[in-house]
């Protein structure tokens, strides 16, 4: 087991009808959260201690109905300990 | 406020997802796109190093090492989505296996054909390779040394090798292997338009009703584009989407219109089309009028085989296959009347419904229509009649050159176009669409490039199918590849391109960043540095030329193709390479190294190092003392400027996300021959297709003729090769990819699970794939991504441990002499 945290976001495209599959996918597995939808798209994040398990969540919603693509967006991997640090105050843009 | 930096990451990681999918989030998750100032790292743009989509990317470098790589917002073409492979280009440099230095094959101490990779400094590297080249060209003149280079050598790199090849050795024997995916467009471009390359962009994507996939896996292939016509068609309930192939892929996830045809008959329905733009009345007669042309071609033209093939033999037009004769509208009417609806059902194998509703896009004049196609049209025995095909039914309907009305033919390699096609490195071009057959490119080439009159031969060389076959024959003898696998990617490689690589007659040098199975075939191994470890430039299929710096070092010894180019020419002199009454009429040449005369000609040597952009390295450059890399772009952009070809100033470049050509007045153009958006189009003409001298496009008479090899009682399935998802090409980068390989490790043949149970395999067996040339072993996959027909297999071709290439035909195309890989007869056996 990798001793890094990986936290990565994916676009997922999909027919507006299978929105619901999405989401029952995403609530049967903890490490998937969808931040945000709209009728044919999610962004959905996802976290977890395996990177091989970012792949195979992408497979896994690929090959559901409806589900058009996916597209792995963001990556990044960090130790549990570093990631549970504060960062300093965030300037605002 | 303070956050940890697991929330800080995660609200990070969602901002830039949503605003590559469009959405909005409330403003207090979008403030914080703040990464670079915590993590230290130095971000540059580079255009993606895969396909020929031209995705740009953000690249991050920290202590030296490319860390990690991101979609970038800023890039038109993929507005900040990357598939897969883009995803980990960051690790393409960084397999354990990379090449560091040269090694030769070596027995007691010194170079034999038959002995040992040994290492070597470059030094001896260049010495034995000298001695060989300059030994070849005195026993048999430059007729019999050659090159094989790529659609992925960045624009100088294929720049630097087509001058030295052509404007020093004096051999047109220079050929890329865009051959194998791209030579049937170029040839259907020329043809129908006189100029290569789409008159269109992606943009019309967006603009469109109607995408038809002729024969094309985007959503494998080109995921990114495939995102932007899924996106197009979820958002727009009203257009169409429909997919055509010899099997079922992921693309008909998205079909509205799903058509699964007998392989080679896309031909038929081609002309059907036609015929029911004719028969329906729905001929856009201005249009055809104005701006059209009508042509006849010749036919039984032969499959490309060795003249000594029965098939070549008994073809009536195989010398001439691309001859031609005028014809009017009535005749073609005449010509494609034939293909009926009812025939064409016979012969496909399509339901009628199907073809009717897809006839009817194309039609219908208030529906806009894209056509996409990439290696199921030029990888065909008729592939430049099924791109000149295609242009007939938008021609036949005037829906070109207008937003979201385009034929577009897609490109696999990343500078496919703007290297292979744009600089001309084909064995019978010249830079800017010239080629070597006509005195007065040639004159304008030696011109340019400031030689005397006379040094370019003006007979094309061999074409790469002729390479392999004329090393098997021991014509060709000292041969040099760079950046590609073609032991890998060559059809027939038992019989062919095997042989010769070991032929002793024959010494074989292959640049390349690992030890691919061409590599491990060859005399002398030369480490290439590749992608960000150089400055590139690469030009994508909708004519976008893309820059970016070096961003890193190459490892060990690893030196770019461009400077063993322009360092192996140091080693040769005119005189061992010019006529010798060439030298005393331009005496000035006399004695001169080809470094001198190609490269240090005040052009090329015309840019200090001081124009490199401050905080980015240039080893080559740094090498040779001047600005390399623009020397060699403005000097090319010579052949193009001021006739449709133009390209911008180089820094431009470095500025841009890429600009498509022709760039005139620093404003790049989108839809060509269109009047107001193209400026060489001379007002009041509307439409102008200006590459043929009537400014007339021309529509195409030809019609279905039957493959090379189909399936018999003994050889009884059709074979189609082709790629997946996760691995581009040979695999030589993406299986290097832990991610990648683990995704999709090893090969496999997708087959109908009838035609497994009726042979008694199971999901998973190993079988044999074995056709009259050879066989290969893999395993039975009945599930998955593809769903398969009845009497089809589909075998991708990126495992080197899986050589497809010892099955495959070496049928080509007779006028685009590209290889049909989409066809022959195999047996599919228990092991």
């Amino acid at each position: 087991m990798s001793s890094e945290q990986h936290i990565s976001s994916l676009v997922v495209l999909h027919r507006p009808d299978a929105l619901r599959a999405v989401q029952s996918f995403a609530r049967a597995h903890p490490s998937l959260q969808i931040a945000a939808h709209g009728d044919c798209r999610c962004v959905v994040l996802c976290e977890t201690d395996d990177q091989r398990a970012v792949m195979d969540l992408i497979d896994g919603m690929g090959d559901l109905p409806g589900v058009i693509s996916v597209s792995l967006i963001y990556h990044h991997a960090e130790s549990p300990e570093e990631l549970d640090e504060p960062v300093g105050p965030v300037a605002h843009t | 406020m303070s956050m940890t930096r697991r929330e800080f990451i995660r609200n990070t990681a969602v901002a830039v997802a949503a605003k590559v999918a469009g959405i909005a989030l409330p403003a207090s998750a979008t403030n914080v796109l703040l990464e670079g100032d915590i993590t230290q790292m130095k971000w540059s743009k580079a255009p993606c190093r895969f396909c020929g989509t031209g995705c740009g990317v953000n690249v991050a470098v920290k202590d030296g090492r490319v860390v990690a790589t991101h979609g970038d917002v800023h890039a038109e073409v993929n507005r900040g989505l990357n598939c897969v492979k883009g995803y980990f280009l960051s690790k393409i440099m960084y397999g354990g296996d990379r090449l560091t230095q040269p090694l030769l094959r070596k027995k007691n101490g010194a170079y034999a054909k038959d002995g040992e990779f040994t290492p070597v400094s470059w030094d001896e590297a260049f010495d034995v390779m000298t001695e060989q080249f300059k030994r070849v060209l005195k026993e048999k003149g430059p007729g019999s040394i050659g090159m094989f280079g790529s659609g992925q050598w960045t624009v100088w790199e294929g720049y630097a090798a087509n001058k030295l090849f052509k404007g020093g050795f004096r051999s047109n024997n220079l050929d890329p292997n865009a051959r194998h995916c791209m030579a049937s467009a170029v040839m259907g471009f020329m043809r129908t338009f006189g100029m290569d390359e789409p008159m269109g962009v992606y943009d019309d994507i967006e603009a469109t009703d109607a995408f038809v996939l002729w024969g094309s896996n985007m959503a494998e292939m080109h995921p990114i584009l495939w995102t932007r016509v899924t996106d197009h068609r979820l958002s727009n309930p009203n257009v169409k989407v429909a997919v055509l192939s010899t099997f079922q892929h992921r693309c008909f996830d998205l079909a509205d219109i799903p058509i699964v045809f007998k392989p080679q008959t896309d031909l038929v329905i081609l002309n059907y089309i036609a015929n029911h733009i004719i028969t329906t009345g729905r001929v856009n007669k201005d249009f055809v009028n104005q701006h059209t042309n009508f042509k006849q071609g010749v036919t039984d033209i032969g499959y490309g085989l060795r003249p000594d093939n029965p098939l070549e033999q008994k073809a009536k037009n195989a010398k001439d296959p691309g001859a031609s004769e005028p014809i009017d509208f009535d005749k073609f009417a005449a010509f494609v009347a034939p293909y009926t609806l009812e025939k064409t059902v016979e012969m496909t194998g399509v339901d009628k419904g199907w073809l009717e509703k897809l006839a009817e896009l194309y039609a219908d004049p208030k529906t806009k229509v894209m056509s996409f196609w990439t290696m199921g049209f030029n990888q065909h025995t008729r592939g430049v009649w099924a791109n000149n095909m295609v242009y007939n039914l938008h021609l036949l309907t005037g829906k070109i050159s207008t937003p979201g009305n385009s034929p577009f033919s897609l490109t696999g390699q990343p500078s496919a176009c703007g290297t292979a096609r744009e600089v001309g490195t084909f064995s019978h071009r010249l830079p800017a669409d010239m080629v070597v057959t006509n005195p007065e490119h040639r004159k304008r080439a030696e011109e340019i490039w400031k030689i005397p009159q006379g040094i370019i031969q003006p007979k094309p060389g061999f074409h790469a199918v002729e390479q392999n076959r004329k090393l098997h024959d021991g014509v060709l003898n000292a041969y040099w590849v760079q950046v590609n696998n073609n032991m890998q990617a060559g059809a027939n490689l038992m019989q062919e391109t095997y042989p010769g690589y070991r032929d002793p007659r024959n010494f074989i040098v292959v640049s390349d960043a690992y030890p691919t199975v061409t590599a491990q075939a060859a005399d002398l191994i030369l480490p290439a540095a590749m992608w960000v470890e150089k400055e590139g430039a690469y030009g994508n299929a909708e004519r976008r030329t893309q820059f970016w710096h070096q961003l890193v070092k190459a490892p060990g010894d690893a030196k770019s193709d461009l400077w063993q180019l322009m360092e192996f020419s140091k080693r040769f002199t005119t005189d061992e390479c010019w006529p010798a009454e060439i030298l005393t009429a331009n005496p000035q040449f006399k004695g001169k190294t080809l470094f001198d005369v190609l490269f240090r000609n005040g052009n090329v040597d015309k840019f200090p190092t001081s124009q490199i952009e401050a905080g980015y390295d240039n080893d080559e450059s740094a090498a040779f003392g001047f600005y390399v890399q623009k020397g060699l772009f403005e000097e090319y952009a010579t052949f193009g400027r001021g006739h449709g070809h133009d390209l911008a100033p180089f820094d431009a470049y470095h500025q841009a996300r890429g600009l498509r050509w022709p760039v005139v007045d620093g404003k790049e153009t989108l839809w060509r021959y269109r009047e107001g958006s193209d400026p060489f189009v001379k007002a009041g003409a509307g439409f102008e297709f200006y590459g043929n001298k009537d400014g007339r496009a021309v529509i195409w008479a030809l019609p279905y003729e039957p493959p090379a090899e189909s399936p018999d009682a003994e050889y009884n399935m059709w074979l189609v090769t082709g790629r997946v998802l996760e691995h581009w090409h040979s695999g030589s980068m993406t299986m290097r990819v832990p991610e990648l390989f683990r995704s999709f490790p090893s090969g496999v043949v997708f087959m109908n699970p009838d035609d497994a149970r009726s042979r008694g395999f199971k999901r998973g067996d190993e079988v044999k794939v074995v056709s009259r040339r050879g066989e290969m072993r893999s395993r039975v996959e009945t599930r998955g991504r593809n769903s398969m027909p009845p009497g089809v297999v589909f075998v991708p071709w990126f495992d080197a441990g899986q050589l497809i290439n010892k099955v495959t035909l070496d049928a080509t195309d007779p006028i685009s002499k590209q290889t049909d890989y989409k066809k022959c007869a195999v047996k599919v056996v228990a092991v």
